[in-house]
């Protein structure tokens, strides 16, 4: 396990890394979405809803 | 016991600002049921039992759009114990044909006259005494923004409330009209709420239909009572609504000339005005608005030296992701020893990708900071007024150009404005026809192709633009000929707010959330797509075997993209850039930055890049003839819109029919327009030969001429407006 760790450790290192960006995007625009269902073109972001609606 | 206060006035008339002073924090935002028109309500400050209803904005009670059919429910349904009605001290004729019509309705009325803080400014004055005795109601000045006479004015709305009382109706109508009205008043006594009896009696006299289908009159009744209106209109040789209309303007007009008086010269010119001669002069306006748009283009996406927005772009694609963030990357990777698939994961797949989008960014911005000046100095709503006199020599409404104006930054909310569209069938064609004007995620194929095949002219995206609004008018003439979506267009009135100088505030806000709009996007769908595309274009079946492939012809994005390129052939999409060209344009349904992503990441796998970096675009430029990449480029500026946009076209039409309809159509006018610039001008250019697909473009040219030109047997068909 130590030897897989420590020959692959940059593949690892940028695999979760990557894997964070990826998971927090994905979160962001799943959660994004929820409040925004409207027509989720701003994905949750902070600027306001072009469609001026909040989920029921 | 409650009391509710509505607080009814024109848009721009302060309303907001006298709702916000005098309810503070007490605030409950939601929506009007059925409608989106936003509803505000809160508690008067000091009075805990008193609800300030924040009715929208509107002009008159009339049944033509959301917000008037809105406020006249609250205020004919929901009873609210007064009405505080603010008028705008500086434009008081046009604010009190809204009081004439609040007046009908029985209820209390205070008039709160405000920005009187600039009517003394202009040098008039408002005689408030003379004003309230004319119109039968109590009037306070105010100014909202100063803070000045809000809490008396609220405070006398309440004393009206809690004592129900209400002055005599003024007498605004002739004896004509009053006999009229005195019959239908008659015949709807006992079926009506009797507080309402005027109201209704006008709305009846009117024939608003929706007054008509609430009273539910028997038809001998309505016979009746028509024999009455048509007698009137003889009288008055004009149809009722407009006698109504204009005898509340005769009646506004004396009221004023008794109650104000005004130092500077009626006819005097405000700069605005004397702007606007030029501007929306009948000869001058289309081309100044063609030579503001070829400048605002040129300098966003022009060639050097004139063009900020192409050396900070080029400075992006051929710098920073070029060689600053590969080179970066690139060290680092290779000290942490990262496999070579991770490795060209990260760098073929999502540097390349999403840095072909971000390298945009510049022209963006730059392009987005010149339509935050226009709008904000006030330019953007005359272009609605000059595209009204050329759409209605079409038979469509200039109330469509709004949305389209709003969709330069993005087609969604560019769709959702077509709310604003009283006309079912002209809301229809908008929403149909909105997501043929350029967005600001389709700039960078337009940059791309500018940059990589055409030297950077900026008549490209100028063009690009112009193809847009032409494929509108076409479109709406074309539709309106169809059953379903004919109908006279509206007519438009709109509000040009007075000339000034932009704002930084403003245009720097807006210029920046349109900016990181675009890197969100970047950085979040296209970062995710350059992944699945990097690994579609990686592997596939070499010998039936899955396995990584050097070559991405052979590639499963390839085997994909050959399937279906077939489709693209009549429109020169040809050889090993067919299945290239195909794949970004099905990716551009997840966002349009994706084609040009796409290709970033295509032809990045493709070659090696150079100390220059700028490769991408040869060989782009490799693949693409001028006429080859003319006909990409308006296929994808006119085609399917993404998939949020497609999401806003459902929720728009609310019904799938149509919106797989829109598409459809969309996707057909597309591949049309296409294939006859391929077709007919590759005669021109050498690039193609008179074959079978000459002859469908030339089908497809008299398709359009049949189409454009034939009569319009559905011209007089008469409009219904919805809320939906």
């Amino acid at each position: 396990m130590i030897q897989l760790l420590s020959n692959h450790f940059g593949d690892i290192l940028v695999l979760l890394i990557l894997g964070a960006v990826v998971g927090g995007i994905l979160a962001r625009m799943i959660r994004g979405k929820g409040k925004h269902s409207c027509c989720g073109s701003c994905q949750g972001c902070s600027r306001s809803c072009p469609c001026h609606q909040e989920q029921d | 016991m409650q009391i509710r206060i509505a607080l009814a006035g024109n848009p721009n008339s302060g309303k907001t600002t006298l709702f916000n002073i005098l309810t503070g924090s007490n605030q409950y935002v939601g929506n009007w049921p059925g409608v989106t028109v936003e509803k505000k309500e809160g508690t008067l400050k000091g009075h805990p039992d008193v609800i300030i209803q924040d009715l929208p904005g509107i002009y008159s009670l009339s049944p033509y759009s959301p917000e008037e059919l809105v406020s006249r429910r609250y205020l004919v349904e929901d009873h609210p114990d007064a009405i505080l009605n603010i008028v705008d001290g500086t434009n008081i004729e046009r604010n009190l044909y809204l009081t004439t019509q609040l007046i009908d309705l029985g209820h209390p009325v205070v008039i709160a006259v405000n920005m009187i803080d600039l009517v003394r400014k202009q040098g008039d004055s408002i005689d408030l005494e003379k004003l309230g005795k004319a119109l039968n109601c109590v009037c306070v000045e105010i100014s909202a923004l100063k803070g000045e006479g809000y809490m008396e004015a609220a405070e006398k709305a309440v004393e009206l409330a809690r004592n129900h009382v209400h002055g005599e109706m003024p007498h605004v109508f002739n004896g004509s009209v009053e006999h009229a009205l005195a019959h239908i008043e008659e015949s709807i006594e006992g079926k009506v709420d009797s507080n309402y009896l005027r109201w209704y009696a006008i709305k009846l006299f009117e024939r608003d239909e929706l007054v008509r289908k609430e009273v539910g009159l028997s038809e001998d009744l309505l016979d009746h009572l028509e024999k009455h209106i048509t007698d009137c209109e003889r009288e008055m040789d004009d149809d009722a609504e407009s006698i109504i209309a204009d005898q509340r303007y005769t009646y506004i007009g004396n009221v004023v000339s008794r109650a104000v008086k005004r130092t500077a010269s009626q006819h005097a010119m405000r700069l605005s005005d004397k702007i606007d001669r030029i501007v929306t002069n009948r000869i001058l306006a289309l081309p100044i608005f063609v030579g503001v748009m070829f400048l605002m283009y040129a300098i966003a996406m022009g060639s050097y030296p004139f063009s900020i927005g192409t050396m900070a772009t080029d400075w992006a694609n051929d710098v920073l992701f070029g060689r600053w963030i590969p080179g970066l990357l690139d060290s680092c990777l290779t000290t942490l020893g990262v496999s070579g698939w991770l490795y060209g994961l990260i760098m073929d797949g999502i540097v390349a990708g999403v840095g072909a989008v971000l390298g945009f960014v510049p022209q963006i911005l730059v392009l987005s900071l010149l339509l935050s000046i226009l709008e904000d100095v006030g330019y953007m709503s005359r272009v609605a007024f000059i595209m009204d006199r050329i759409l209605r020599k079409f038979g469509l409404s200039g109330k469509s150009i709004i949305p389209m104006v709003v969709a330069t930054g993005c087609g969604v909310p560019g769709i959702l404005a077509s709310r604003t569209i009283e006309q079912e069938r002209d809301r229809k064609i908008t929403v149909m026809t909105t997501g043929f004007i350029p967005c600001g995620a389709k700039m960078p194929i337009i940059g791309l192709f500018a940059g990589a095949v055409f030297g950077n002219s900026p008549l490209v995206a100028v063009s690009a633009f112009f193809i847009g609004v032409t494929a509108v008018v076409a479109s709406g003439v074309i539709l309106k000929k169809f059953k379903s979506l004919a109908g006279k267009p509206a007519p438009f009135v709109m509000e040009l707010p007075a000339y000034h100088l932009p704002s930084a505030r403003n245009v720097a806000r807006a210029t920046w959330q349109r900016g990181w709009d675009f890197i969100q996007r970047a950085t979040t769908i296209v970062l995710l797509s350059s992944i699945v595309l990097w690994f579609l274009q990686s592997y596939g079946f070499v010998d039936g075997v899955f396995q990584a492939v050097e070559d991405n012809n052979i590639s499963l994005l390839a085997d994909v993209g050959k399937a279906i390129a077939w489709i693209f052939y009549p429109l020169g999409w040809m050889g090993d850039m067919a299945w290239k060209a195909t794949v970004a344009t099905f990716t551009g349904l997840i966002a349009k930055e994706q084609v040009v992503m796409t290709f970033g990441t295509l032809y990045h796998y493709a070659g090696e890049l150079s100390e220059a970096g700028n490769e991408i675009w040869s060989m782009v430029a490799a693949d693409f003839s001028p006429l080859r990449a003319y006909s990409f480029m308006i296929f994808n500026l006119l085609c399917a819109p993404c998939f949020a946009a497609i999401g806003a076209i459902r929720r728009e039409m609310n019904d799938r029919k149509w919106t797989v309809g829109t598409i459809a159509y969309m996707c057909a006018f597309a591949y049309c327009v296409s294939l006859v610039v391929y077709q007919i001008g590759g005669l021109f250019t050498g690039e193609t030969s008179f074959s079978v697909f000459t002859l469908a473009a030339l089908a497809v040219l008299a398709g359009f001429a049949y189409l454009l030109l034939r009569k319009n047997r559905y011209a007089d068909t008469p409009v219904k407006i919805g809320v939906s």
